[in-house]
Order: structure tokens, then sequence, then C-alpha cells
């Protein structure tokens, strides 16, 4: 019986790539994997993509949603501990041709991002460097070897250009205009308040998103 | 039972189509689907991206109970989310425990490309532009437009028959009488739908009949 049954979707998805040859296989699956140095205690969703030729080094607790895609073609990833990395967003350098038509930006050598980042879905990050407990928000784009500071919130729809330089505490937000967080900087009680609640949404999808870390091993 | 090896043998059709007249795009990213509800007649386009895995989890009530809830969105009839968007539910931390909460969408909303959405509910009768961004437990209530390029702030409620656009979103002005009314379609059809037979925030039947 079982073995009729798994004939049978042989049968039928065979008979499917012959008819969407071009579109059968999914995106997660036909790229090139890249060499990765995974912590165990990391959750990297099945539908994840990481390609690239470059290292991708991913800390412990980081969360990866499924399809957001971390790309280390044009140079290495590293991603700190406790980061979450929503669906959509992509980590990496991907075209160059778009933001380097002229060939003279400097590439960072490795894409680093620091402890407890949340990046959002839609996200497109470029960025040498990211400090630690910093939110990037939905459909951001940091330009390719941007330098974000510590606890920066980039709100939704910004954009940090190519080789730009975002200080400690700096919040965008609206059309690209920027200020200081001065109530974060002088009261650490809202730094403490605020790693707690991402603790807690680090431990909630723990639990909700599969991980699948052998596939990317 | 024979009814999903029929949809299978329909020559490349890029949706599949449920019994209840649901069109999903074949490679449409939804994760968790058994959380999520489609109403009927409700399209899901190409490279949407639904995060119904995302849910709350089952917590052990004072009496022993077991609440299972375990529902995460739900979408109404006659609904379009086009290409491109993601739809995930909003989370908060309620009494010292993190909670995904379950999003509703009502129907005929139309979604445009590209979006983000994060509220916690959208009425009927909605047209959403492209490239907004509902930020989470952002409310839409009936017959609203929101203009392309929004950003509806965290916890904002937009009143009924309002219109509202800007970085971040405000109320910049009133549908009007007609708002998706049927007998407005030539009129609207000049005013920018291209000259289709349906209307901004009005019965998308004929929209979601037109997509294959």
């Amino acid at each position: 019986m079982d073995q009729q049954a798994s004939q049978a979707k042989r049968v039928s998805t065979s008979g499917t790539s012959s008819n969407r040859a071009s579109t059968a296989k999914r995106s997660s699956t036909n790229v090139p994997k890249a060499p990765t140095s995974l912590d165990p205690n990391a959750i990297i969703a099945n539908h994840a993509v990481l390609t690239g030729i470059h290292t991708i080094s991913v800390a412990a607790g980081t969360v990866i949603h499924p399809h957001a895609r971390i790309i280390s073609t044009y140079s290495a990833v590293d991603i700190g501990p406790g980061c979450i990395v929503s669906e959509k967003a992509v980590i990496g350098l991907s075209d160059l041709s778009q933001d380097d038509p002229e060939g003279d930006l400097e590439l960072p050598e490795i894409i680093k991002i620091g402890q407890n980042v949340n990046i959002e879905s839609g996200t497109i990050v470029e960025a040498a460097e990211i400090g630690e407990n910093t939110l990037i928000d939905v459909d951001v784009k940091l330009g390719a070897g941007s330098v974000i500071g510590k606890n920066c919130t980039i709100s939704a729809c910004s954009v940090v250009p190519p080789g730009e330089t975002v200080p400690d505490y700096t919040v965008i937000y609206g059309n690209n205009q920027r200020r200081l967080n001065k109530s974060l900087q002088s009261t650490p009680v809202i730094l403490d308040i605020k790693s707690k609640g991402h603790e807690k949404q680090l431990n909630v999808l723990q639990r909700l998103v599969p991980s699948n870390l052998a596939k990317w091993q | 039972m024979s009814r999903p090896s029929a949809a299978r043998k329909a020559p490349k059709g890029e949706y599949i189509e449920t019994d209840s007249g649901n069109k999903v795009w074949r490679k449409a990213n939804i994760s968790g689907a058994p959380n999520i509800t489609l109403g009927g007649r409700t399209v899901i386009r190409e490279d949407v991206h639904l995060r119904g895995d995302l849910h709350r989890l089952s917590t052990t009530k004072e009496d022993g109970s077991k609440s299972s809830s375990s529902h995460s969105i739900s979408i109404g009839r006659c609904s379009v989310v086009a290409a491109g968007c993601v739809i995930k539910p909003p989370c908060r931390v309620s009494r010292g425990v993190l909670t995904y909460y379950p999003m509703k969408i009502g129907d005929n909303v139309f979604i445009g490309p590209n979006s983000t959405i994060q509220s916690a509910s959208i009425s009927s009768h909605v047209h959403i532009g492209e490239h907004c961004v509902l930020q989470p437990f952002s409310m839409v209530r009936e017959n609203v437009k929101i203009l392309p390029h929004t950003i509806v702030p965290a916890n904002m409620v937009i009143p009924s028959n309002s219109v509202v656009g800007g970085r971040p979103a405000r109320i910049i002005g009133e549908v009007g009488e007609g708002w998706g009314a049927a007998g407005g379609a030539s009129a609207a059809g000049g005013a920018g739908t291209g000259g289709e037979s349906w209307v901004e925030g009005g019965d998308l039947r004929e929209l979601v009949r037109s997509i294959r």
C-alpha cells in the first residue's frame, strides 16, 4: 500500500517536472551551498538560503527565518549571537552592477553583524558592520560598505547610502532624517528592558521555527 | 478526495485552485499552512510570504485546560494579495510572555504589490497600495484607502471611510460617496484602474475571476 502510494507520487512528480521543467525547482534547493561554520544552537529554517563562496558563520541563539537569504559571493558573512533575520531579508552583496557601476567602491571583506541585531523582512543588508542591539526595520536598504553603530533604529523603508557611517544610538526615521536616541543613551534601564524583550522573542522563535542545521553543514 | 489529483493534472496552471475557489500561486512561500484560513475566492499571487507558523503557543490556563488555538492568519472572501507581499502576525509581550496574535483580514481587501502587513486586523473593502508597510497591531476599519508607499505605524487605528498616506501615515481625507460602488465602475475605470471592471474597495469578484 505504502509502496503503491510512493510510486504514484513519483510518477506524478516526474509528470509535473516535465510539464514545468523551467520552474520545477524551488529556489532553496538549486543554489550552491556556501561554506559555513554554524553554532549547534543556531536556528536556521529549512527554507532559508545560504549561498556563496566565502564562509558564512552563524553564532549561538540566532534565528534565521524561512526564505531569508544570506549571500557570501563577494564577502564573508559573520552573524553574531542572538540575531533575528526575517523572511525575504537579504544579507550580502548580491548584484554589484546596480550599486557599483564603476567598480570604485571599497567592498567589505566581511559583513559583520553584532549581537542581538533584529533584521526585519524585505531588508537588504550590504553593510560592512552592524553594531549590537540595532533594529533594522522592514524594507530598509543598507548600502555597500556602510557601518551601522550600536543600539540604532533604522525605521521602515529607510535607505543608508553606500559607505556611510551611522553613529551609535542613531534613529533614522521618516524621509531618512536622523536623530540621536538620547533617552536610550542616558538610561541604561531602557536598554535592559529592550534586551529582555529580545530574549523573549528569541525563546518563542526557537520553539516556533523548526531548525534544519544539518542541511547547511 | 479526487479533487486534488484533478487539480494536479490541470495543464500548467500557475495557481492551485481549491474547492472554495481560492487561487494560490504554486510557489508562494507559505509556512504553517494549517494555521491559515482563506475564505474562498481569495487570490494569493506570486512570491507572497504567509507566515502561518508564527502562532500563539499553547498555554496551560489556571484551571488546567489547554488552550490550543494555533490559528494565525485568516483572510476573508474575494481578497487579493498581490505579488511580493509579506503577511505575518504581530507579536508583543503580554503578561510577561511574548505571544503572536492571530491576524484577521476581511472580504474584498486588495493588498498591493510588495507590501508588508503585520496588522492586528484589516476590515472589509480596504484598498492598500503598493510598497506599503502596516506595522504591528495597526488596525484598519472598513472602506479605507491606503495610498502607495505609506507606512502605517504600530498600534495606529485607521477609522472607516478614510484615506491615509505618508511616512508615517496620516489621515489625509475621506473616501467619500460611492467608494467601491459598482455603479461607479466606468467612472473609476477612467480614474486609474485602466478600464478594468473592478473598483478599488468594491467587489473584487471580477478581478479574482480574471486572474488565472
